[in-house]
């Protein structure tokens, strides 16, 4: 019996020490060995001149393990004036039966050297690093935001992560099964990583800074719920400043350099958010019946104060006799009966045709985070009052983004461009990836381009666009003055309204377009409210950019505010 | 084996009288001095995360096996067949220190195994062993006139008590060693080879209703069942699987890593560094595995089948019944722990802790493994003696 009890013990012996050695040799090696990742310093984010906008810095995030913390009171007193943390408050977390206690995170580089030199026991230094915006919450919207973890939560930090965040090293070393080091002379094994990419925008910081001070002044004159502006470049599309304000401080941080009461938008709303956009919308109908050659901007038509359509009445903002006006009149003057008219004779599957070319229902260039494509209307949706609501901008919804980007076509000879905000990568070694711009699409020929340029250069000549005029500039562009649909609801919320305008200079080769839109001000016109906004902006940036001024355009413009009557037909 | 004992178990023409044991009393110093040595490097770093001081078990190893010694050395001197006259008393007190867990003892790792004596604690299944090897010895040595089944239930019973007891504990590993005994000393006091077949059926069916109702009264516990299913897919990848042979796996992953010559002493990777847990006690066998290698292991078990085999010859060599069945329970005990601790740490038996004989750190298992030695070289000296 006790031969047969050795001789199993003896083959078991065999077995595990000799025939498998090898195997359990690796699988022990492997359970003390632990890896973990060595993040690189995240990218940058610069504005097209180079400025930073959004910017990592290496710090260090100060763990303490109470197994190994003996004297916590004598530790607590050396490291609390380093991390500007009460020593009471530290003597009590290093004694916190936990094994890991954060005592303090984003440390900066220069104490993390100072503690490692202490090298308290029990206390572990990690790599971590602080995003840090130099320039405040400006543009947050766009930049976006980070998580405690580093990744990208929102905007372009979330959109670009993956190149941002480059690649992660890995640092093997052994470890006990209570988590301790184990001091190894072998096998402490290294991969470097590799620090993220950084990114160039199309964003010029001091227009950005121009806008949204500009955007908060008028927010909070007009006691607006939110706006945005978008200010374009005409040829390529990059967006040189996008501008989303809210009221109030509930914000992602006030708008820096003010001290209004307006804060940073939570969420990138030119893009994210869908409006019905009123009469901006109309240049759905007359391009196309431009382009179809149904009218010339001269033709005239006879516009009554009302028009009867499927059994229902339709009348003007305002009560008028029965005018004569040509097709341009009827655009400055932003007629809703006259627009019909033009609708009328365009036809429901050619206007259907023209919100599709023209961009709308489907999301830019630009794949921002929570884009909206907006909400079209099919032809199933089709009503025969339609005629009316539709091309006065009270079916479709839109982005503020896309309605920029069509009237964008117009001051750009007719080609409609995708919008962006990124233009180069910047590679770790400082090498510049200039990013190839998508081609550009004909939505309008020259000829058709030049009548839309003239008719909407009348708006602001004389129409209800008066107050986007610039001393020395020739601004064209359109109104919108657009009710909001009450959520869950076939009605409109009472008294609230958007106001747009949307715009480009100097006609006749636009090299700039912007867009300003408000959320419930008051005045609610857009000529009134968002089209002054248009001109400080776009004066600024038409000196910045060293734009000449046209000797054919006005040296003076009005010096007050269009007065509501001129405004009153422009309300859908 | 039984046959043969029995057959040598005729008086020989007595040699000198003194006549010591020098093969067995140095295999168990030589084994003792490595438990020591191996308690040191298994249980430095526990110690030390423990805030103890590192030497903390060795010292107090050492000083169990200075105590095993002076025991060991008084129950050689001593006429073993004194032991005879207190030999059911012996039994009857160790009963009562298993009794008395249930009422003074404290927990440690679920089981209620311990009785604190001011500084010193005492396991009383580890003497309950002692106790029964002697209880069934005295109980068989007074049945002259062979064993009559009346006299075998009466056996069976003296071991369920204190099987029943520990089990309650719960222990199952010592029930397991005082079942072991009981069927060894039957075996040695010439139970026939069919009485002992008919006994593990009996015993077979009985493990199985315990399997069955055990769990329902309470006698047994879901761990231990756990551990027993467990054994047997030592490869299966379910979780619960996996957690409750932790122990096993990280055993003979040390063990394996410990290869042809080992890690060096104090060098082990797994043991070491705390990877293998309880490595001072029931799982110190793979502390020897992987710091000394096969060649460390070997020669201990080695030395742990030359004590048997001295305690085996010392049952075929005994003078009367009763030190016969005295050396060939210390056998049982001393060989099946052995097996039993060992085949646990490599996967090849279930896991129920029981001390590797004279290495595990322990002072009521070194004192009792100490004893047994010490009755068996009472014996060996006496083997030529009449009668007192």
């Amino acid at each position: 019996m006790l031969a047969v009890l050795l001789l199993a013990v003896a083959v078991r012996l065999v077995d595990l020490q000799v025939l498998h050695a090898g195997t359990y040799k690796k699988l022990a090696a492997a359970e003390l060995s632990v890896t973990v990742a060595d993040p690189g310093l995240r990218g940058d984010l610069y504005d097209r001149n180079g400025a930073v906008l959004a910017i990592s810095v290496p710090t260090k995030t100060v763990v303490a393990d109470d197994f190994q913390v003996h004297h916590p009171v004598a530790e607590a007193d050396v490291l609390a004036p380093l991390l500007k943390v009460p020593a009471a408050t530290l003597a009590a977390e290093l004694q916190r039966p936990s094994g890991y206690v954060t005592l303090a995170t984003q440390v900066p580089a220069s104490v993390g050297a100072k503690l490692a030199a202490d090298s308290l026991p029990g206390i572990t230094l990690l790599d971590s690093s602080e995003r840090i915006d130099p320039d405040g919450s400006l543009a947050l919207p766009v930049l976006g935001q980070v998580h405690a973890s580093g990744a990208g939560a929102s905007g372009l930090e979330y959109q670009y992560n993956r190149l941002l965040a480059g690649r992660a090293g890995t640092q093997t070393f052994l470890e006990t099964p209570a988590g301790v080091d184990i001091p190894s002379a072998s096998t402490l094994t290294k991969t470097a990583g590799e620090n993220g990419t950084s990114l160039e925008l199309t964003v010029d910081q001091p227009l950005q800074y121009v806008a949204e001070h500009a955007l908060a002044n008028e927010i909070v004159a007009s006691h607006a719920k939110s706006g945005e502006v978008v200010v374009m470049d005409t040829r390529t599309g990059d967006i040189l400043a996008m501008a989303n304000l809210v009221s109030g401080t509930d914000g992602l941080g006030l708008v820096p350099g003010t001290s209004a009461p307006v804060s940073e938008a939570p969420e990138n709303l030119a893009v994210a958010q869908a409006y019905e956009p009123g009469s901006v919308f109309k240049l759905v109908p007359f391009s196309a019946a431009l382009q179809d050659g149904l009218i010339s901007p001269d033709t005239p038509f006879t516009v009554p104060d009302q028009i009867q359509l499927d059994g229902s009445t339709f009348h003007d903002a305002e009560a008028h006799p029965t005018e004569r006006l040509s097709a341009t009149e009827i655009l400055a003057q932003s007629s809703n009966i006259g627009t019909s008219e033009v609708a009328t004779m365009v036809g429901e599957r050619r206007l259907l045709a023209q919100v599709q070319a023209l961009g709308f229902g489907t999301v830019t260039g630009l794949h921002f985070p929570g884009e909206s494509p907006g909400i079209l209307a099919g032809p199933a949706q089709w009503e025969p009052t339609n005629y009316v609501s539709f091309p006065i901008g009270q079916v479709d919804a839109v982005t503020a983004l896309q309605v920029l980007d069509a009237y964008n076509a117009v001051a750009n000879g007719g080609v409609l461009v995708q919008p962006r905000l990124v233009r180069a990568t910047i590679a770790p070694d400082g090498t510049v990836h200039p990013l190839a711009r998508q081609p550009g699409r004909r939505v309008f020929s020259p000829s058709v381009d030049a009548e839309l340029i003239q008719m909407f250069g009348a708006v602001v000549s004389g129409g209800t666009g008066t107050a986007a005029a610039i001393p020395g500039y020739t601004v064209i562009g359109k109104t919108g003055t657009s009710q909001i649909p009450a959520p869950g609801q076939d009605a409109y919320i009472p008294g609230a309204y958007m106001a747009t305008f949307v715009g480009a200079a100097p006609a006749p080769d636009p090299v700039l377009s912007a867009i300003v839109v408000l959320d419930r001000p008051t005045p609610i016109y857009g000529g009134t409210v968002a089209a002054p906004v248009f001109a400080q902006v776009m004066s600024y940036a038409l000196h910045r950019y060293g734009i000449p001024t046209s000797p054919s355009a006005p040296t003076q413009v009005p010096s007050t505010p269009p007065s509501a009557a001129s405004q009153a037909q422009d309300v859908t | 084996m039984v046959r043969a004992a029995i057959s040598l178990a005729e008086p020989r023409t007595a040699r000198k009288a003194g006549d010591l044991d020098v093969t067995l009393l140095a295999a168990t110093l030589v084994t003792a001095a490595v438990g020591v040595v191996m308690v040191y490097t298994g249980s430095r770093g526990t110690a030390a995360a423990a805030g103890l001081s590192p030497h903390y078990f060795l010292e107090r190893q050492a000083l169990f096996v200075l105590l095993g010694i002076g025991a060991m050395a008084a129950l050689a001197v001593v006429d073993y067949r004194r032991l005879e006259l207190f030999g059911m008393v012996i039994y009857g007190c160790t009963i009562a220190g298993l009794l008395g867990v249930f009422v003074i003892g404290h927990h440690a790792q679920g089981a209620g195994r311990w009785i604190s004596l001011g500084p010193i604690e005492i396991q009383p299944s580890e003497f309950a062993i002692v106790g029964l090897i002697i209880g069934l010895a005295t109980f068989v040595a007074r049945r002259t006139d062979g064993l009559t089944w009346a006299d075998l239930f009466r056996m069976l019973a003296m071991a369920a008590v204190p099987m029943l007891l520990v089990m309650a504990q719960p222990d199952l590993g010592t029930a397991v060693i005082m079942a072991v005994v009981l069927v060894i000393m039957l075996a040695v006091a010439g139970l026939p080879l069919r009485t002992l077949c008919l006994l593990a059926v009996v015993a077979g069916l009985l493990l199985l209703a315990a399997v069955e109702v055990g769990p329902k009264i309470g006698l047994l516990h879901g761990y231990q069942f756990s551990r027993l299913g467990s054994f047997l897919e030592q490869d299966s990848k379910k979780p619960s699987i996996q957690q409750s042979i932790w122990n096993v796996k990280q055993s003979k992953l040390a063990i394996g890593a410990g290869g042809l010559h080992g890690q060096g002493l104090g060098n082990g990777s797994q043991t070491n560094n705390g990877y293998v847990p309880e490595q001072q006690t029931d799982f110190i066998f793979s502390a020897v595995g992987e710091q000394l290698g096969i060649i460390g292991s070997t020669l201990l078990l080695g030395l742990l089948a030359v004590i048997s085999w001295r305690l085996l010859r010392a049952a075929q060599l005994a003078r009367d019944t009763f030190g016969r069945l005295l050396c060939g329970g210390a056998f049982a005990f001393i060989a099946f722990s052995t097996f039993q601790n060992a085949g646990m740490a490599m996967g090849i038996m279930p896991v129920a802790g029981v001390p590797l004989p004279f290495v595990s750190y322990g002072g009521s298992a070194v004192l009792c493994f100490f004893m047994v030695v010490g009755i068996t070289l009472s014996v060996r000296r006496l083997r030529g003696r009449p009668a007192a």
